[in-house]
């Protein structure tokens, strides 16, 4: 799908800085187009780096570079379908995608939104978009329940859906120990289509994964990636967001509020692109100052 | 087992203090004991451990207003599926028998099935493809389809109790069913009935919907051979619906109405015929 959610006005992400929960992301034209960028930077002990301006950042669109017009280190509020595989056969699996996802819901703050969706031996989404903690906990105790295979690409662009109608920064959160695996679905979505919405549409992927004791049999690409699938940390990393691989015995809680952490510190950059020509750009954000790192999407459609 | 709510054209003076008076209309419950022998002084009905007065019995058939609700979410892809048209000979004269389905969306038909051509509309009307199982909200929009609906009220639900992707939680979801009055009956999916592709136990799934059935006046019944006939499901769902139809009605005077939720059970000679269930009046 190339439907190009990636160009939005500069007003809305000029007002991002004023931006309420009771307003909402309520994008409008004023003229000039603008991509935005989500990004994390951090220093070289890894943390966070909270107090940059405009002038430390670098944009180059297809390699010309463009001056930042929009910049802002306000708490973006996080929009976030969380998908939880569920296609453990051991308890213990659940036990930890529930913990997991407990988590992410207490990391979340009051003006955040989620959903809470699963996948195995179906997928399933919560209808309601929300901050209530109290109805994202119940579904995380009353529905989610395992077995089934791995429909992970499936899943994601089920959770993309969930959130097409919402502006500014969508977020996709998935918890998996595993690879796609559909044997029987006649409607199994490939890699590369979901890789194709992701990054047209403009969704920032973030990815958690567990190592799972795995047998003699296991192929060469299940013992080199264990945990988290080749294809999905990269679609993480291209994608603005990022991924992490947890040991058996670490717990997930960790992870999750790193997750929250990061996307409430990101910084919110935009520029105007070089043409708007219906293409895919490539996209280098870099930092000015040394022993700095940014965490940003690596490309977007140039599309009106 | 004893049955549901139903408030009735004719009514009573309840007395309240001094000169005034409640005016309250019967209530009536469905009971499974046929005997033709029994008058009104056989039956014991009691709310809140009070007994009341038993005004009327009504012998089956008693007229339905049911919708026939069906699981036909992912997680039941392997089976068993019930198929609709396998219905078409559940009604009788003075039945209005709809079906519902739920998997991504909660599809309720309005359709009523008298005849293989119902049917197939009906079919038509519900038919989706697999997805969630939003078991908790299809309840409820069933239970709001039969808000108006006359004689015996009742979704008969099939289902494997996994419910995924709902808005409506289960406690929401008893707590709507049982302020409707409107009886939940079950025919659920036994540890043994499930067709699984990994191994799948999960103790107490069916435990939610057997109580919305034992609370509501229901039937609850499983399903425990995973290799049945296709007709099964569908068989067993008739003569759960059958069963229903062939209950006799009681209907009694209340000792309040005061909006309020009571614990009624219905006894012969001291020998419990079902319940306690519980009905709000």
């Amino acid at each position: 799908m190339r439907t190009g959610n990636l160009v939005v006005a500069a007003g809305a992400l000029l007002v991002l800085g004023a931006w309420t929960p009771a307003q909402g992301p309520q994008p409008f034209r004023a003229g000039v187009d603008v991509v935005p960028i989500y990004a994390t930077v951090r220093g070289s002990n890894g943390a966070f780096v909270p107090d940059l301006t405009r002038e430390d950042f670098e944009i180059k669109d297809n390699g010309v570079r463009r001056d930042v017009i929009v910049f802002s280190r306000e708490i973006v509020p996080i929009t976030v379908t969380v998908m939880l595989d569920v296609s453990y056969s051991l308890e213990s699996g659940i036990l930890w995608t529930r913990d997991a996802g407990r988590a992410f819901v207490d990391a979340m703050l009051p003006v955040d939104r989620a959903r809470i969706g699963t996948f195995g031996r179906e997928i399933a989404i919560s209808p309601r978009l929300t901050s209530d903690k109290g109805y994202l906990h119940r579904v995380l105790s009353d529905e989610v329940w395992p077995g089934g295979e791995t429909p992970l690409w499936n899943a994601l662009d089920r959770a993309m859906t969930s959130l097409r109608d919402q502006s500014g920064r969508r977020v996709i959160l998935t918890l998996t120990d595993g690879l796609n695996s559909v044997r029987r679905s006649a409607a199994r979505l490939s890699f590369s289509a979901v890789r194709e919405r992701v990054l047209d549409e403009g969704f920032m992927v973030y990815a958690v994964g567990r190592h799972v004791p795995l047998d003699r049999f296991a192929s060469v690409n299940q013992m080199a990636y264990n945990g988290l699938g080749l294809d999905m940390r990269e679609l993480a990393v291209e994608s603005g967001g990022g991924y992490h691989v947890l040991g058996s015995a670490v717990s997930p809680e960790a992870a999750m509020r790193e997750v929250a952490d990061e996307l409430h510190h990101q910084y919110v950059l935009g520029f105007t692109p070089t043409a708007m020509d219906g293409k895919v750009h490539k996209l280098e954000v870099k930092m000015k100052r040394r022993g700095m790192s940014v965490q940003a999407r690596k490309s977007y459609l140039a599309v009106r | 087992m004893i049955a549901r709510l139903a408030v009735l054209a004719a009514a009573a003076l309840l007395p309240l203090s001094g000169m005034a008076y409640q005016v309250v209309a019967p209530i009536a419950i469905y009971v499974d004991e046929a005997a033709s022998s029994l008058v009104e002084r056989d039956y014991t009905v009691t709310v809140d451990e009070m007994r009341v007065p038993v005004t009327t019995v009504s012998r089956g058939p008693q007229p339905l207003s049911a919708i026939v609700l069906l699981d036909v979410s992912d997680s039941l892809r392997l089976g068993p599926l019930v198929e609709i048209r396998r219905l078409s000979g559940v009604a009788r004269p003075g039945d209005t028998i709809r079906v519902g389905t739920f998997a991504d969306r909660v599809a309720i038909g309005s359709t009523a099935i008298v005849n293989g051509a119902s049917a197939a509309q009906a079919e038509r009307e519900v038919r989706q493809t697999g997805g969630a199982s939003p078991l908790w909200d299809a309840i409820c929009a069933s239970v709001d389809a039969l808000r108006e609906a006359g004689g015996l009220r009742v979704v008969v639900v099939f289902s494997d109790a996994l419910p995924t992707g709902n808005d409506r939680s289960f406690d929401e979801t008893y707590d709507m069913v049982i302020r409707s009055g409107v009886m939940v009956s079950v025919l659920g999916i036994g540890d043994d009935g499930l067709r699984l592709d990994g191994k799948m136990q999960v103790i107490g799934r069916n435990d939610n919907l057997r109580r919305l059935a034992h609370d509501t006046g229901g039937e609850y019944g499983e399903l425990r051979d995973p290799k049945a006939e296709v007709d099964v499901p569908a068989r067993m769902l008739i003569g759960q619906i059958n069963r229903l139809r062939g209950r006799t009605r009681l209907e009694f005077l209340p000792p309040v109405r005061d909006g309020a939720v009571h614990r009624v059970s219905v006894a012969i000679d001291g020998r419990s015929i079902g319940g306690p269930l519980w009905m709000r009046f």
